[in-house]
């Protein structure tokens, strides 16, 4: 019999693991119960927000714990969603006990995420890709490849260095649109506004936009407004940096 | 030819922002499925002349429906395929035209562009929405 200790310690394990990922709320506050409903608690309640969460659970004696847990560090990781799935399917058909559970779940916030330059090349496949789908030609395919993934290895190293996401995404528009201008210059036949576009792709914020929708869709309206809010200032954020080069660049007269 | 290269493209565009979003690697491949559905869509939408709107509305219910079927199918959230799938959907054309509008003090044309924008992002968004409440009610 689990007690409700080991029950809550599981439970906030699973959520921090979750929200950390920006999962949607509803899959947050879904597995939490479920979870809690496998290893024999009678009541669980959880409120969650992208910032934190709060689960309180009620034993089969009427006893009942709370716990608050705030979520600083948000990353983007679809595999630890997968993986966490998996595990609260498994315990909840009964396949693993919680112990077993427990140290599943250690393991994924102990994985290493991918290598960096692994991630650069992907970056800058996508990235070509989809300024070709936008309409540029195989000259602004070769060039956003390189662009982007240059600018993706210096955005990944300022927000190692320090939480600077905003500065981050600033310096990359800064970076790619400095770039697509210059060799502009110098390669026939380019499509300025494609290659921005295109290279800028990858910092669109798609896991915020497409679990903000769902929050709000799923009733969740606190998280899906802030999540929403954040896409949008990312996408100033990415229209102020492009914007700055693109009139310092007619100022000067150089493009 | 052109549309084969292009549906290929919308493969692996998912496939490498499903890497930076860190997908699974049992499923490296099998992102670029819904991506390259939804750009057919867009592709007939055009050879067909439907307007912008429609043919995102659509593109992105495709994308809905065909990520649940195969999050269904590999016991996987949804998210792993909706999310890497829909980036070829969104409209950085136009929010780059707002931009351009406003340096160049044309604020009316950026209002149109900005508006246009958050117009097809609407599109996008009741698309998933749709696609997810279809899925649903066919497990009820």
């Amino acid at each position: 019999m689990t007690t409700i200790d080991e029950a809550l310690e599981l439970c906030v394990l699973a959520g921090a693991l979750l929200l950390g990922s920006n999962a949607e709320i509803d899959r947050t506050e879904s597995t939490i119960a479920k979870m809690a409903k496998a290893v024999g608690m009678k009541e669980a309640e959880v409120f969650a927000t992208p910032t934190g969460f709060v689960v309180t659970l009620e034993d089969q004696n009427g006893n009942s714990k709370t716990q608050v847990r705030r979520i600083t560090n948000t990353g983007n990781n679809l595999s630890v969603l997968d993986e966490v799935n998996g595990v609260s399917r498994s315990l909840a058909q009964g396949k693993v006990s919680a112990t077993e559970a427990r140290a599943l779940l250690r393991a994924v916030s102990d994985k290493k995420p991918s290598h960096r330059g692994w991630i650069a090349l992907n970056v800058g496949i996508a990235s070509g890709s989809i300024t070709y789908l936008l309409g540029g030609g195989l000259s602004d395919l070769g060039i956003v490849c390189l662009i982007s993934m240059t600018a993706y290895l210096i955005s990944a190293g300022l927000e190692r260095v320090g939480r600077y996401r905003i500065l981050s995404i600033a310096t990359g528009a800064v970076w790619i649109t400095a770039w697509v201008l210059i060799s502009s210059q110098f390669i026939e036949g380019l499509s300025i506004e494609t290659d921005i576009v295109g290279a800028l792709m990858f910092y669109v914020p798609g896991i915020t936009i497409t679990n903000g929708i769902r929050d709000i869709t799923s009733g969740n309206l606190i998280s899906g407004a802030a999540r929403l809010l954040d896409a949008l200032l990312v996408a100033l954020t990415l229209a102020f940096g492009v914007g700055l080069v693109l009139s310092l660049g007619t100022k000067v007269a150089i493009f | 030819m052109d549309y084969l290269i292009q549906l290929l493209l919308a493969g692996t565009t998912a496939i490498g922002f499903g890497q930076l979003y860190g997908v699974p690697r049992r499923l490296t491949f099998w992102v670029a499925v819904p991506s390259a559905l939804g750009w057919l869509v867009i592709i007939v939408a055009k050879a067909i002349g439907a307007s912008e709107l429609v043919a995102f509305f659509a593109s992105s219910t495709v994308i809905g429906i065909s990520g649940e079927l195969m999050a269904r199918r590999f016991h996987a959230p949804a998210s792993l395929f909706i999310i890497p799938g829909i980036f070829v959907l969104v409209p950085g054309a136009n929010a780059y035209q707002a931009m351009l509008c406003f340096i160049q003090r044309d604020y009316e044309g950026g209002v149109i562009e900005a508006v246009i924008t958050m117009l097809l992002a609407t599109a996008i968004a009741m698309g998933l929405i749709v696609a997810n409440a279809i899925i649903y009610l066919r497990r009820r």
